[in-house]
This record gives structure tokens, C-alpha cells and sequence, in this order.
């Protein structure tokens, strides 16, 4: 079972560009992208919140759950 | 100034110091087995007390400084490897691999030269009296523990726990970097 990261989705629902969110979060693009492939091993809370502050959404919009 | 600046700064003079010991640590040894008459007691596994008045040949000067040079070749991997500390310190990169190697190596070298420094004396003896008449030559072997010995010991252990923990802080700093 392993996480799922759908902020891409998210971000094309709310049209926003990936450089304004990790703006916005106060990560570097890198970072954000990294988060979008899924190449990292956690994301902090505080992360999380501001992401979900900035595309209007829970933090179940944009994580999923693979369970294959 | 900073602290990030501080440590550099220590750590470049740390450095300077290390350099100045590595050199002294070879030129003293030399200096004293090539002096007319070789300083007692210093550093030479007690080779003046076996010698007593008899005179000191080439061969022997050359055993005597090669057995002293034994247990401080050690020493010089070490001070050498913990230049390299202090080199990966002031350039910032405290939980590097070279670091970590570093000071494993530091903490080798110290226990391999405390062995060495046991090693020494029964050698010495034996360079030093192998052309003795029969029954004059000399084979010491001392057991004993120095309060400087110890110290040496524990700080050579001290470094190889040290290594163990900075590969710790190393796998931690990584997986923190992992996490956005």
C-alpha cells in the first residue's frame, strides 16, 4: 500500500501554477516538484496546511491511498 | 560574527595547529636519535637505560628511531585524518561521508598507536641489546597502564563512537532533507 500524491490534479482543478504554490508554501520549486512526483518521504504538516490553504482543498484531495 | 563563522575559523587554525604537530611529531623523533648523545626519556621506549654508557652505533640509531617512529606514524594518521575533520567542518559539510571515514580512521589510528606504544618497549629492548654479550641481553616486556596511555585509549574509543554517531546524524539529515 503506498501514498498516492494527485496535487497535480489538483492543481490543474484550480488552475494554478506550480511555481505561485510553492510560492505561496514557502518551498522551493524543487522541492514542490519533488512532492508532485512523489519522491519525497514525508511532507510536514505545516506543508500540508498551506498547500491546502492555497488550492482551497482538504488534505484527502490531494493525497490518495495505491493499493496494489 | 557568526557562529557558522566561528566554527570556520577554529577550524582553520585547527587545522594550522595540526600541520605544526604533524611536523613536529617527525622532526623531533629525528632530532633525538641523530644527537650526539640521544635525549633520555624521551620517547625512546627507555633504549638510555638498557645502553647505559655503551656507545650508540648507526644501526642502532636507525632501530631506535624506527621503533620510535612506529606507534607515531599512527599518530600522524591520526592528526592527518582529523586535519581532514576539520577541513570538512570549515568548508560546512559536517555530516559528510569524508567526515565520517575521517573520523572513524582518527579513532582507529589512536588505538592502533596505543598498541603500538605497548609494541615499542619489548622491541626497543631487543634492538637495543641484541649485540650484548650472552646473558647481558635484554628482553623487557611491561605491563601497565599510564594515566596519558588511558586518556589516549578512551578519546581513540571516544572517536570511533563519535564516527558511529555522525553516520547516524548523516542517515537523519538525509531523510530530513526528504521531507518537504
Amino acid at each position: 500500500m503506498n501514498i498516492k500524491v494527485t496535487l497535480n490534479v489538483m492543481l490543474a482543478k484550480r488552475n494554478m501554477k506550480a511555481k505561485d504554490l510553492a510560492a505561496f508554501v514557502g518551498i522551493t520549486e524543487q522541492n514542490l516538484s519533488l512532492l508532485r512526483t512523489g519522491k519525497v518521504k514525508g511532507v510536514r504538516f505545516s506543508t500540508l496546511a498551506r498547500i491546502c490553504e492555497a488550492l482551497q482543498c482538504k488534505p484527502g484531495d490531494i493525497l490518495d491511498v495505491d493499493l496494489d | 560574527m557568526t557562529k557558522a563563522k566561528q566554527t570556520n575559523l577554529i577550524s582553520i587554525w585547527a587545522g594550522y595547529f595540526l600541520l605544526l604537530a604533524i611536523g613536529l611529531c617527525v622532526a623531533m623523533p629525528v632530532l633525538i636519535w641523530t644527537l650526539s648523545t640521544p635525549l633520555v626519556n624521551l620517547g625512546n621506549y627507555g633504549a638510555m637505560a638498557i645502553l647505559g654508557e655503551r656507545e650508540l652505533a648507526l644501526p642502532k640509531r636507525l632501530m631506535g628511531l624506527s621503533i620510535t617512529m612506529l606507534p607515531i606514524t599512527f599518530l600522524l594518521i591520526a592528526l592527518y585524518n582529523l586535519r581532514r575533520v576539520f577541513g570538512e567542518i570549515a568548508k560546512g559539510q559536517a555530516f559528510s561521508d569524508a567526515n565520517t571515514r575521517a573520523l572513524h580512521m582518527v579513532g582507529l589510528a589512536g588505538c592502533a598507536m596505543i598498541l603500538a606504544q605497548a609494541i615499542a618497549w619489548p622491541l626497543m629492548s631487543l634492538a637495543m641489546s641484541y649485540d650484548f654479550p650472552a646473558g647481558e641481553r635484554i628482553f623487557s616486556i611491561s605491563l601497565g597502564a599510564s594515566p596519558g596511555g588511558l586518556l589516549g585509549f578512551f578519546a581513540a574509543l571516544m572517536f570511533l563512537v563519535l564516527a558511529q554517531i555522525l553516520q547516524e546524524a548523516k542517515r537523519n539529515a538525509q531523510d530530513l532533507a526528504m521531507i518537504v
